[in-house]
């Protein structure tokens, strides 16, 4: 359908009201959440659904984490089926259950039907990760899960208001299976207020334009992102490029698990294919075929960041996914772990799919993530507490053309936040020592990816501890001649007579009243050949103490007079000369 | 580890309304739970059977004074002393006893009175939450003072108890998926024993719903169903399924 200028303004109007919408609902759920995994971490999602005849389509959404929202879009699917018939004005819905429009059990999400002449036509979204669901493992990450009723309580599409009524019994179900149900009865509460506030806005929206005029804005919204994609991909060189992603382990010995993507180019379409990739394994890194294609979109829309964001982006992407395989399981396997792990092997896996095919585009596309939950009685408030932190988490970012990796956060997690560490002393029975790039662990390249970070905690009050970990020895990988980084590891009891590294996981150990938990959280990977890195940038590194001297001479050719702290020029000319034979023949050889 | 790593976590909820079954509860039920089927059938069962009874007993206070008044005239018939016993807390194998539960009963006034006392929660699923004590409190009295035909809730008003040791009172997150056939069957033994003294009554034995063999169709290192009790519990699935 062809706009003329007035329509598209409006258009435009509209899509940045839904935007605004989108962000000022994440930020009533930032800042009404009890969590500090919403409230200090930012870990959740916002956006805003539409229905027509075509289904629905995301349509906006806020700066936050791209997987947690392309997947709600299955929630508000699993809902309208679930529900065929029986959806009324005033009703509210809650969804976690992988099986059904979920991703992992702790990801909650609510849908918020808006209602225009007696039809659901908008439905507003939060989805986040809550701080404890049941199960065996507090905190909901069971290392030892064998099938998803390990995982904790789950729940398929549910009412949590009828008509405008609060369904009480079902609201004490779901937060009767929690272990903080003080704490996550806040964060549900933030969750529909979010929804519940944006709904207003979007019925705010629809009296003053009338329901016809943004059903016209919002075509024009999907089409325009489908025609703006489309027109990159025409630009893009026609072929068959694949990337491979390897996770370490499935945590239940069943060894490495390889992600495999093909990416085929056609004209002014897409086809990504991940055939070839893992079988569905015994341990929780199986993912459900929606988490994997949200994990796809995550890498699309990095690659054109400045196209508007919605599902008119995917409409040229054509999705095939392996059946009862790693990236599309059937149940009961266990999932808990998949949003990123499998997840990120998935984006990585497409990244480098891409890699020569937009190169200017590419970099680190991984978390890789590891994580230490502890839990136990905070003395201080004599209440059960379960507490992860994202500061010990292995991500630091990778580099990317024109900018070394920066910060400890990989590039996935986008809107999520480093939390206050001080909050965290506050709430948890935590003291910080120190959290400190660790010299020679950043990846080198052309632009070099974050060092990685070690972490160092001491605990006030003895607790029990959960470590899951990726990336130890599959690093995050690096692009177009850039290497990878460091590894991920956690230490507990660092430092005392039951010290425990653990590369991979561990469940239930114990932490006594002031030993320490460390953690080497992983460095992404490097962008371009490090041999062709400013020697200048380089001497930088070895100034700010990320790169000795004799790593800059090993993996950059540059050659610093350690005396001086100068380099040598003319050496690091020769040094880097022989390097570039000595890669050249390598290559030859290969 | 707790109570919530047992299984999924019932508040009460209504499973029907009006005569229907309700979508929400129903799935939340089903999707917990390994075996749906039976799961379904068997919460439908005991649904229907609770509006039975609802209709079966008549609220009719006369006839629950007339019964209190009945057994009221039994209590005195036997309850002219004190007496006291106790049980060992027996566990399956690996999981060490929290102890023995001690029962002593009494007479006071128009009510008999039970006291029991019972070791500390136990970190192991052998805990009984209060309710489900005072059930086997009530059933080992019903057993022991030979009181059967009830057809009011009378019985209620005749025994006062006191329950005390966090065993037998489990709070959260104390676990309790063994509690019933543990410390319950000792609960029950005390009581009926010490009962027993009263009345003569030969010592009562654990009744079959407090004496499940659960112990021995799992492995309670990994928390695995054994082979024979998988198949029989796939049996009843594939039957409730049909």
């Amino acid at each position: 359908m062809k706009s003329n200028r007035s329509e598209a303004i409006t258009a435009e109007i509209v899509r940045n009201y839904l935007e605004t919408v989108s962000a000022e609902m994440s930020k009533v759920v930032e800042n009404t959440s009890i969590s500090p995994i919403f409230s200090e971490t930012h870990d959740y999602s916002t956006g805003i659904f539409y229905l027509d005849e075509r289904g629905v389509s995301l349509v906006a959404r806020a700066q936050s984490v791209p997987v947690h929202i392309f997947a709600a879009l299955t929630s508000v699917e699993t809902v309208l089926k679930v529900y065929e018939g029986d959806i009324h004005e005033g009703d509210l819905f809650f969804a976690s259950d992988p099986y059904y429009g979920g991703s992992h059990i702790p990801d909650w999400t609510i849908v918020n039907p808006v209602f225009v002449d007696g039809k659901p036509l908008f439905f507003t979204s939060v989805r986040g990760p809550v701080n404890d669901v049941g199960g065996c493992a507090p905190g909901g990450y069971n290392t030892l899960a064998r099938e998803i009723w390990h995982e904790g309580f789950r729940v398929p599409p549910v009412k949590l208001r009828e008509k405008g009524e609060v369904v009480q019994d079902i609201w004490n179900l779901i937060l009767s299976n929690t272990r903080t149900k003080d704490d996550i009865t806040g964060d549900l509460n933030a969750m529909v207020g979010g929804c519940i506030i944006a709904a207003r806005r979007l019925e705010d929206l629809v009296r003053k334009y009338g329901g016809a005029v943004v059903a016209r804005s919002v075509d024009y919204i999907l089409d325009y992102s489908e025609t703006r994609l489309r027109a990159e991909i025409e630009s893009w060189p026609d072929g068959v490029y694949r990337g491979k992603s390897v996770l370490d382990h499935d945590y239940a010995g069943g060894g490495e698990v390889p992600v495999h993507a093909t990416v085929t180019i056609r004209g002014s379409s897409l086809k990504i294919d991940l055939s070839g990739s893992h079988p569905q394994v015994a341990g929780f890194v199986n993912s459900v075929a929606t988490n994997t294609i949200s994990n796809i979109y995550s890498t699309l829309v990095s690659l054109c960041p400045d196209i508007p964001v919605n599902s008119g982006y995917f409409r040229p992407v054509e999705i095939v996914l392996p059946p009862k395989s790693v990236v599309n399981c059937e149940p009961p396997a266990p999932v808990g772990h998949s949003t990123v792990c499998i997840g990120s092997d998935v984006m990585e896996a497409v990244m480098k799919a891409f890699e020569t095919v937009v190169p200017d585009r590419v970099g680190s596309a991984n978390i890789d993530l590891g994580n230490v939950r502890v839990y136990g009685t905070n003395s201080r408030s004599g209440r059960f507490f379960v507490a992860s932190d994202l500061w010990a988490t292995a991500m630091s970012a990778g580099g990317a053309k024109g900018t070394d990796g920066w910060g400890g956060y990989a590039a996935p997690f986008c809107a999520l936040k480093l939390p206050s560490l001080e909050m965290y002393e506050r709430q948890f029975p935590f003291s910080y020592i120190s959290v400190e790039y660790a010299r020679d662990t950043a990846a080198p390249g052309q632009f070099r990816g974050a060092p990685a970070l070690h972490y160092r905690r001491r605990m006030t009050d003895s607790v029990r501890a959960i470590v899951y970990n990726q990336g130890y020895r599959n690093t995050m990988q690096g692009y177009l001649g850039g290497r990878s980084g460091a590894g991920n590891y956690f230490v507990l009891n660092a430092g005392s007579g039951d010290e425990l590294k653990v590369p991979y996981a561990c469940y239930d150990v114990p932490v006594k009243a002031g030993n320490v938990i460390f953690a080497q959280s992983g460095a992404g990977g490097g962008w371009g050949d490090p041999l062709k890195r400013e020697p200048k940038a380089v001497l930088n590194d070895v100034l700010n103490d990320y790169v000795s001297v004799e790593r800059a001479r090993i993996d950059y050719g540059v050659v610093i007079d350690a005396q001086r702290m100068a380099i040598d020029e003319a050496a690091t000319r020769e040094l880097r000369a022989s390097l570039a034979r000595e890669a050249s023949s390598a290559a030859m050889a290969k | 580890m707790d109570r919530w790593a047992e299984a999924a976590r019932f508040e009460p909820a209504k499973l029907i309304v009006a005569g229907r079954v309700r979508r929400e509860v129903a799935d939340l039920l089903l999707l917990n739970s390994r075996t749906p089927g039976a799961t379904r059938r068997l919460a439908l069962r005991v649904a229907e059977a609770a509006l039975e009874l609802g209709k079966a007993v008549e609220l009719d206070d006369a006839k629950f004074q007339a019964e209190l008044k009945d057994l009221r005239r039994a209590l005195d018939a036997v309850a002219k002393r004190d007496a006291q016993a106790s049980a060992a807390v027996r566990t399956p194998q690996g999981i060490a006893s929290p102890g023995e539960v001690a029962v002593r009963v009494s007479r006071g006034g128009q009510k008999l009175l039970v006291e029991v006392s019972a070791p500390a929660a136990s970190p192991r699923p052998v805990n009984l939450c209060r309710p489900a004590s005072s059930d086997v409190v009530l059933a080992a009295v019903v057993e022991a003072l030979g009181l059967d035909g009830l057809q009011t809730g009378a019985v209620l008003e005749l025994v006062e108890m006191d329950l005390k040791g966090g065993l037998l009172c489990a709070a959260l997150p104390a676990c309790v998926g063994m509690g019933r056939e543990t410390s319950g069957a000792a609960l029950y033994a005390a009581c009926t024993a010490a009962l027993s003294q009263l009345n003569g009554r030969k010592k009562g034995e654990a009744q079959a719903w407090l004496a499940r063999e659960v112990a021995g169709e799992m492995d309670w290192s990994s928390g695995r169903l054994t082979a024979a009790a998988a198949v029989r519990l796939l049996a009843a699935e594939t039957e409730a399924q049909r």
